[in-house]
């Protein structure tokens, strides 16, 4: 009996108790009842002096430190906003994160693309990790553990200074160690400007030529993320600006776990991954797990920006993923893609790609033939 | 082994824990799996003789007790809706709660106020913890655990008659105790009509005078709540009805955490703690966790009403918490603001502050000088 007892305390406390000590969207409502043991700790840019001058400047070519913190803790909010006179500032602001001492940052990507603003353009969107409020407000929920340090960087990487940078960034400092198995936070920024499609003598999408193609083994499908150890996959933002007409996305999503030489994971199709049907109609929407907030017409020039959080599973991996798409049927599309891919894994992770070099990154449109577009 | 009960429970239990290890969109979704414990009880208006007249009227002066139950037990879930006559009737009915027998309540404020809607007017919004639906239909699922009793009245401080007052609350029963550390809701109503300015001779909110004043150990700042015990505050809800032209919202929130001098926890601007920024120049949004549902325009007589839940990270306190925010830079403004915060904590918790009576509470404007208002004759 009083072993059963012990038994049943410790069952009954274990569940709490790790629920806790990381924040996630996990019972959100249910947690409320139970007593928490962190401090909350808020690190922000007000006026130090009292006045109203809460904004921090960042030069050209300087990297502005937002948190240096040490831990064990845990970020689960992040609010930023910005007053930049130059164009297209969220593609050129880089935000880095490192944790525990890292030599490569966990999370690098230009600042708005990093809050699903890959366009360089702002607009208004919720889901349940990222939102964009009014106006011009990011905010992320995505919790973010650390043992030892927690750093996160600004580069400006423009011509021009940051007037104003807001910062208000929530994280729980906890008394006790992490759990052993606690897995990162990680974001990697990716593109193709273009995507190089295997053709452009195509004149639909539907094209016999194109339809006929087949692509079992994802040769040629843009890279979302590659990662090397044990974690999860969960989410991607993608932005498309559109070098050629038609539906950008006839691409199918292929997912590599473990070293697959075939996908295990397929789709049916771009807005299919995005949880969409059919071009999304005409209708931009934003849910919580997924959304099309920017839907742009089907022709050259157009832009849409889409989203996809697996937070009802995210897919895990032991050894390695590699989260790839295809850029038209089969690849036969030549736009533009930017994205930042979104995962949980245990330290090290595997290097990034060097990140493209400010100019590249703005979106342009490029002559790659086909409809809509007429090559050099 | 003895006890079949307990060894079910243990069994129940074995066979949970996993699920509720594991990650899911909310408790709410990824529990479903889960075999309930409790029993689902439901208190309600509706007609006991079988017929339509499923509300309550509430005569002026008389208070009307929704719900008295006994514990252990969850309220989980709390729909009103209330057709009266009366103007500002979702400023002169008061919400009450009382848990464990207590005699003074841990929930007091206006109706409206407790559901976010703090000038007096509908609006429609969705945050996860309270939601107004089509029409005019107030919803809470803030959980509302309790040991021994759950207490829930409204007393009609209006001079009209509520003819219709309807009501559907959900409760868990529960056939064993809570856990000994279980925290209990509350929510207090706070508000300063108007909130007095340290000067009235600003030209604009940006002005030097203004700008340089410091401001670092929240002296003269709204309150949005004090409390003393163990627990955590989670958000609040406030409207605003400005007395003064330009933007209402340069103030700063500042959280003194375990009887801080000065705060642990700093701002940047209104906005900005209502995750928005730059004056919600995008217009409303409501979000699950922040919002602006109404966003009014940036002159003397303009209404405005933003929340905020920190369900992602609760601000703990061991010993006391008090939560404030400026009003204007420095509190260099005199609007009006309403406020209702929400925390959970164990019980007893500190006094409130006397509820402002029902004339009182009513927005008004106030002849407080400044940008777009003119100082009494």
């Amino acid at each position: 009996m009083r072993k059963l007892g012990i038994l049943i305390a410790i069952l009954a406390l274990a569940a709490p108790a790790l629920a806790q000590n990381l924040s996630s969207l996990s019972g959100l409502m249910a947690s409320l009842t139970e007593p928490h043991d962190y401090v909350l700790k808020r690190i922000s840019s007000w006026d130090r002096s009292g006045g109203n001058a809460d904004s921090r400047k960042i030069g050209p070519g300087e990297t502005f430190t937002v948190l240096e913190e040490s831990g064990p803790g845990a970020i689960t909010h992040i609010w930023i906003t910005i007053a930049s006179p130059e164009n297209a500032h969220l593609k050129k602001l880089v935000l880095r994160m490192y944790w525990d001492g890292e030599s490569t940052p966990s999370v690098e990507a230009p600042i708005g693309d990093f809050f699903g603003l890959g366009l360089g353009d702002y607009f208004t969107y919720e889901s349940f990790p990222l939102a964009v409020g009014s106006t011009k407000a990011l905010n992320s929920f995505f919790p973010m553990p650390f043992r030892k340090e927690a750093k996160i960087t600004v580069t400006n990487e423009g011509k021009l200074p940051v007037g104003n940078f807001y910062f208000n960034i929530d994280y729980r400092a906890f008394k006790t160690p992490l759990p052993a198995d606690t897995c990162y936070f990680h974001a990697q920024y990716r593109q193709a400007a273009p995507n190089k499609g295997w053709t452009n003598q195509w004149e639909y999408n539907g094209d016999p030529l194109v339809n006929g193609r087949p692509n079992l083994t994802g040769e040629g499908n843009y890279v979302w993320m590659e990662a090397k150890g044990r974690g999860h996959y969960v989410g991607v933002t993608m932005s498309v600006f559109q070098n050629q007409n038609g539906w950008w996305g006839e691409g199918d999503d292929m997912f590599f776990i473990d070293g697959e030489q075939l996908p295990s994971i397929s789709g049916t199709g771009s807005e299919d991954y995005f949880l969409g049907a059919w071009d999304f109609g005409d209708q931009a929407f934003s849910y919580g797990l997924f959304g099309a907030p920017v839907k742009g017409a089907e022709v050259a020039g157009s832009r849409s920006s889409v989203y996809h959080f697996h937070l009802d599973s995210p897919i895990p991996f032991t050894k390695s993923i590699r989260a790839t798409i295809e850029h038209g049927h089969a690849n036969h599309r030549s736009d533009n893609y930017f994205s930042v891919a979104y995962w949980y894994q245990t330290e090290p992770h595997a290097a990034f790609p060097p990140l493209p070099p400010v100019d590249q990154r703005l979106p342009k449109l490029y002559p790659v033939g086909g409809p809509g577009n007429s090559e050099k | 082994m003895t006890n079949p009960n307990i060894r079910n429970l243990a069994l129940a239990i074995l066979l949970v824990a996993p699920m509720a290890l594991g990650q899911s969109l909310s408790g709410w979704l990824g529990d479903l799996p889960q075999a309930k414990a409790y029993s689902l009880k439901h208190i309600s208006s509706w007609d006991r003789t079988g017929a339509n007249a499923d509300s309550r009227p509430i005569e002026p002066g008389q208070t009307l007790t929704l719900l008295d139950e006994q514990g252990p037990g969850e309220i989980s879930h709390v729909w009103i809706t209330i057709s009266s006559p009366e103007n500002y009737h979702l400023k002169k009915p008061v919400l009450r709660m009382y848990w464990d027998g207590e005699s003074e309540p841990s929930v007091e404020a206006p109706i409206g106020d407790f559901f976010g809607l703090g000038n007096g007017d509908y609006f429609l919004y969705q945050s996860l913890p309270l939601a107004v639906g089509s029409t005019k239909a107030l919803n809470s699922f803030f959980p509302m655990p309790f040991s021994k009793s759950a207490r829930i009245t409204v007393a009609n401080e209006g001079r009209q008659k509520v003819e219709d007052f309807y009501y559907n609350i959900d409760m868990r029963v529960y056939a064993v105790p809570l856990p000994p550390d279980t925290f209990y809701f509350h929510a207090q109503y706070r508000q300063c009509t108007p909130c007095q300015g340290w000067t009235s001779d600003w030209q604009s909110n940006g002005g030097e005078k203004v700008d340089k004043k410091p401001n670092l150990n929240g002296a003269g700042n709204y309150v949005f709540l004090e409390a003393t015990g163990r627990g955590h505050f989670v958000g609040v809800t406030q409207s605003i009805f400005q007395n003064q032209d330009d933007w209402w919202g340069e103030g700063d929130d500042m959280i003194f955490v375990d009887g801080e001098k000065l705060p642990s926890i700093n701002g940047t601007g209104s906005e900005d703690y209502y995750l928005g920024a730059w004056g919600f120049a995008g217009g409303p949004v409501s979000y699950l966790l922040f919002g602006n549902p109404v966003s009014g325009g940036y002159v003397a007589g303009a209404r405005s009403s933003v929340y905020r839940f920190h369900l992602d990270s609760p601000i703990p306190f061991t010993k006391s918490i008090r939560v404030t925010i400026e009003h204007g830079h420095a509190n260099h403004r005199s609007d009006n603001f309403f406020s209702v915060a929400y925390w959970y904590q164990a019980e007893p918790h500190a006094k409130f502050p006397a509820l402002p009576p029902a004339d009182s509470r009513t927005p008004r404007i106030y002849p407080v000088g400044g940008p777009g208002n003119a100082e009494k004759q």
